[in-house]
């Protein structure tokens, strides 16, 4: 009689097991492993994947989960391979501004070190508390400040990767600047966990900047906005963090501080980070140039409200809704210059909706974030999976996209969560397939 | 034809040139092609069995699906800088040159953008876009001459990219024609690219994952304030040392580089002199720039950590006229070599910023066991290395003794924890060091990514990938009797970098 796969799968013996009580925590678009390890050295990591090999295992690398709603559905899923053992700061060389992390390591615990001597990696993705490294590298998350600093793509200048067939790799290293071979990392920042398990980086720091301030500018139209942006481009300023919101997501704001201001449809906040002269210059310059098009300028001089403004900026918890409702996630990539116009397009869209819908971009990189809560039992799923498709197609020209970052399982059921649909997709699928030839890393969760 | 033996029909495949870009654009006589024999890496040659000058992203496309009919080898030549041998027809073929490409096709001033065809030269960008004051910010030493597309092929670094980052963290999008004869568009200026960073990974593949036919650049605001100073030591281990003080107090100027004594005695005797004292052992060219307010801030930073350590004297520059000078001897540097040695030998290696003091005296010894001189202008606050050999070709050891001391240099920087190249790139020049640095695993994971592209390998062949089995040799090209170290004449069209 033939046994049931999963069961075969259960009883196999790997290193660095977890009790099955602790599978549930490991789940993933409502499917839950049917074994998960938890490796504290690379070696383990590469026993683990050379077993999961063998065995034909369906693998889904685990950091702290928080980003585990990206992507689609695993097609398989059958070891969680959780990094949380795998969570030290294995070297570090504040003298060449550079750190060795292991994958498991959370971005919290590491700013907390490099702070203390006035070093940061200048990244603020959401989930500040719990994302580990693993999980920013594997999906190149960002936030705000990605305006002045760029993503962690910037900064990973070394990475070590268990192969699909357990062979430990290691690509880069500790030093600033090299091109010795391919630039593995720029491969493996943003593939999803798709292509090989992050052991450890080699990230390049930053000195803190000496002061950060954050101005908050009220608009009463768009055509204000688009003027300010126009304005913004022309000039010298150095902003680290350039954002706008509309009225909805700064009602959110609102309530975490303590301004008294009037809620305006737009707002933009702009970040600065120099030394006191130098940020208060262009604080004064920003007031002049956008005088003409603004409705008020107000600016944060208290610390914890910087702190306020900065945590509402980034994470993306203030703007999830409350059951029943569920929040539809959207990333739409657009060119700076189209914000005005897709801001439009969006609001007409959801002109309808009866609950808020909360607009968010990255306006000086071209990325609208959205959030929709949806009432799944209605028929938003179709609407919205008619708009995505719609909007897809509109972006083409400039290649852009819509990503569904998280929604309820019936809308990416529908609609794939990637959408990519480019010439050079079947490059990328050749990749996966020179690189995971059976295809087991994380699979069906990303483009390819 | 140049070559009667050769594999390829190269007849027919001349005539098919002829038919696609016209008989001007199709170059094949020894005397045509013995130009393109090497590139900045002068130690190799090969002569291609032609040269071809397409127009378009279409020609280019065409080019390569009739050396794949052929199974002819070929790669794509910009301006032919290059220090690794990156643009030298290593099995003979078809070179594509990029002269006909040199077009800006757009600069977006609200998006900071342009995009322009890969025969570009570097600095041209800069110049079409100052007018909205942009600017493109890596800025090699060969930006004169060198080409976007082979900034691309070789991820190219220069002075500024200690505080603006290399070639790769400004390029947004590609049009590529990858050896599969298709064209494809590698990522997107419209916010995050989906799917795998392929630009990220074609960039500084060295040409040997395929060819740039357009590249779509960010550009940056240019800086309001610029302060440039000069300082002058005694002792080449203190100006490290201050290099080290820098980093280590988390200060990141725009520029920080270091010019040893024989660099500065070849400058001062040539026409780039700008009066930095012969006598001195070495210079730091530290540049901080920015908004006008907060530039004194930064230079105070600087001055603070100078005054820790001994120097002679402090230099800022006063006038813009100044601070070109000075730019002008440190990016002229390479030429003026003529004129204090023979010839000589560029070298590039990389090492953490902390370990130049060291690493330099070890590499200073190494170059006094050989009894060669050696000279040294470099990225120093990069860590990355540049020491160049002094030699003579008429010494008849000479070109064994330079290889083997080269060699040397590479495991100096590998063991303390650096690699093979921090700018120039592998190519011909470093293939058989590779095993230095990876394991036979890892360039097996490389090899698989390059047949994605490059299955049969046609393009651009015996780059970046070791021949040998073991490892410890630069390479020459054995089937070719002309691998000899070529005389340098010091004004020659190579711009070094």
């Amino acid at each position: 009689m033939l046994q049931d796969p999963s069961i075969a799968k259960s009883k196999l013996e790997l290193p660095a097991a977890l009790p099955a009580s602790q599978l549930v925590d490991f789940t993933v678009h409502g499917q839950q492993p049917i074994l998960a390890t938890a490796p504290s050295t690379p070696e383990e990591m590469g026993n683990i994947l050379k077993i999961a090999q063998q065995a034909r295992l369906a693998v889904v690398p685990f950091g702290s989960g928080s980003k585990q709603s990206i992507g689609n559905p695993p097609r398989r899923f059958d070891l969680a391979l959780s990094t949380h053992l795998l969570n030290g700061i294995s070297e570090y060389f504040p003298q060449d501004l550079v750190v060795r992390v292991e994958s498991g390591c959370t971005l919290a615990h590491l700013q907390k070190l490099l702070a203390a001597d006035r070093l940061c990696l200048p990244i603020d993705p959401p989930c500040s508390k719990a994302t580990t490294l693993g999980g920013i590298v594997a999906t190149n998350s960002s936030g705000p400040s990605r305006f002045g600093y760029g993503t962690i793509r910037d900064y990973l200048l070394g990475i070590c990767v268990i192969q699909a067939d357990g062979a430990k790799t290691q690509f880069g290293s500790r030093v600033v600047k090299n091109v010795t071979g391919y630039d593995m990392c720029k491969l493996y920042a943003g593939s999803l966990g798709t292509l090989g398990v992050f052991s450890d980086f080699y990230l390049k720091l930053k000195p803190l900047p000496p002061v950060e301030k954050s101005v908050v500018v009220l608009f009463k139209n768009l055509q204000e906005i688009q003027q300010a942006m126009i304005c913004l481009s022309r000039s010298p300023l150095l902003p680290v963090a350039f954002e706008f919101l509309n009225s909805d997501a700064l009602q959110i704001l609102d309530r975490g501080l303590s301004w008294t201001g009037e809620i305006s449809p737009y707002t933009l906040v702009v970040r600065f980070s120099d030394f006191d002269n130098a940020v208060d210059w262009q604080i004064k310059k920003l007031k002049e140039l956008w005088k003409p098009y603004c409705a008020q300028v107000i600016i944060l001089n208290d610390s914890y409200e910087q702190t306020v403004l900065s945590e509402f900026l980034r994470e993306d918890h203030p703007y999830l809704a409350q059951p029943p409702l569920e929040t539809v996630k959207l990333k739409i990539n657009i060119l700076p210059s189209q914000l005005v116009g897709w801001i439009k397009v969006l609001e007409e869209q959801f002109s309808k909706s009866m609950a808020p819908v909360f607009l968010k971009a990255h306006a000086g990189n071209g990325i609208i974030r959205v959030f929709y809560h949806l009432d799944s039992s209605t028929h938003g799923i179709y609407y919205i999976a008619k708009l995505i498709q719609k909007w897809r197609a509109e972006l083409t020209s400039v290649r852009g996209s819509v990503v569904i970052e998280s929604a309820p399982a019936a809308l990416k059921k529908k609609v794939d969560a990637w959408g990519y649909q480019y010439k050079d997709l079947n490059l990328m699928k050749k990749i996966k397939n020179s690189l995971d030839p059976n295809g087991l890393l994380n699979p069906g969760r990303f483009v390819v | 034809m140049v070559n009667s033996n050769s594999r390829f029909p190269l007849r027919k495949i001349h005539q098919a040139l002829v038919s696609l870009v016209g008989q001007d654009w199709v170059l094949h006589t020894r005397e045509e092609l013995i130009v393109y024999e090497c590139d900045g890496l002068t130690l190799n040659t090969r002569l291609p069995d032609f040269v071809v000058f397409p127009s378009c992203t279409l020609e280019v496309l065409q080019i390569v699906k009739l050396a794949l009919v052929y199974r002819i080898p070929f790669l794509a030549r910009g301006a032919g800088t290059s220090l690794s041998g990156g643009a030298i027809a290593a099995e003979g073929g078809i070179i594509l040159e990029f002269s006909r490409m040199n077009h800006i096709l757009n600069i977006d001033v609200q998006n900071r953008l342009a995009k322009v065809q890969s025969g570009v030269v570097n600095l041209h960008i800069t110049e079409a876009a100052q007018a909205h004051n942009l600017y493109y910010a890596p800025d090699p030493s060969s930006q004169v001459a060198s080409t976007i597309g082979g900034n691309v092929a070789e991820n190219a670094g220069g002075p500024h990219t200690l505080k603006y980052g290399v070639t790769t963290n400004h390029v947004l999008a590609l049009q590529v024609v990858l050896p599969d004869g298709e064209d494809y568009q590698l990522g997107t200026t419209a916010g995050d690219t989906v799917g795998y960073d392929l630009v990220g990974t074609f960039v500084g593949s060295e040409g040997t994952l395929g060819i740039a036919t357009e590249v779509t650049v960010r550009l940056l605001y240019s800086p309001p304030a610029v302060k440039t100073l000069l300082a002058v030591y005694d002792s080449v281990e203190e100006a490290t040392q201050t290099v080290s003080s820098i980093i280590r107090r988390g200060i990141v100027p725009a520029a920080l580089e270091l010019i040893d004594k024989n660099t500065i005695q070849a400058i001062e005797a040539g026409i780039y002199a700008t009066g930095i004292p012969q006598n001195a052992a070495a210079v730091l060219l530290i540049e901080v720039d920015g908004l006008e307010s907060g530039i004194e801030e930064q230079l105070d930073e600087v001055m603070a950590v100078l005054r820790l350590h001994q120097i002679r004297e402090v230099r800022v520059a006063k006038t813009p006229s100044e601070r070109k000078k000075l730019w002008a001897a440190r990016k002229n540097a390479f030429g003026a070599y003529g004129r204090i040695s023979p010839n000589y030998y560029t070298m590039d290696g990389v090492i953490p910023r902390s370990r130049l003091p060291e690493v330099l005296s070890r590499i200073d010894k190494l170059g006094r066991e050989y009894n060669l001189r050696m000279a040294n202008v470099f990225h120093a606050g990069d860590g990355n290395l540049h020491p160049i050999i002094l030699y003579d070709i008429k010494d008849v050891d000479a070109k064994k003794k330079v290889l083997r001391l080269a060699g040397d240099i590479l495991r100096c920087c590998v063991d303390a924890g650096g690699t093979l190249s921090g700018e120039h790139g592998i190519g011909l020049e470093k293939r058989e060091f590779m095993s230095l640095f990876f394991s036979e695993t890892e360039l097996q994971v490389m090899k698989r990514l390059k047949s994605v592209f490059n299955p049969d390998n046609l393009a651009n062949p015996k780059k970046i990938f070791p021949m040998r089995r073991g490892c410890g040799e630069m390479s020459t090209i054995p089937e070719n009797a002309n691998d000899q170290l070529k005389h340098f004449t010091g004004d020659s069209d190579f711009v070094r970098f």
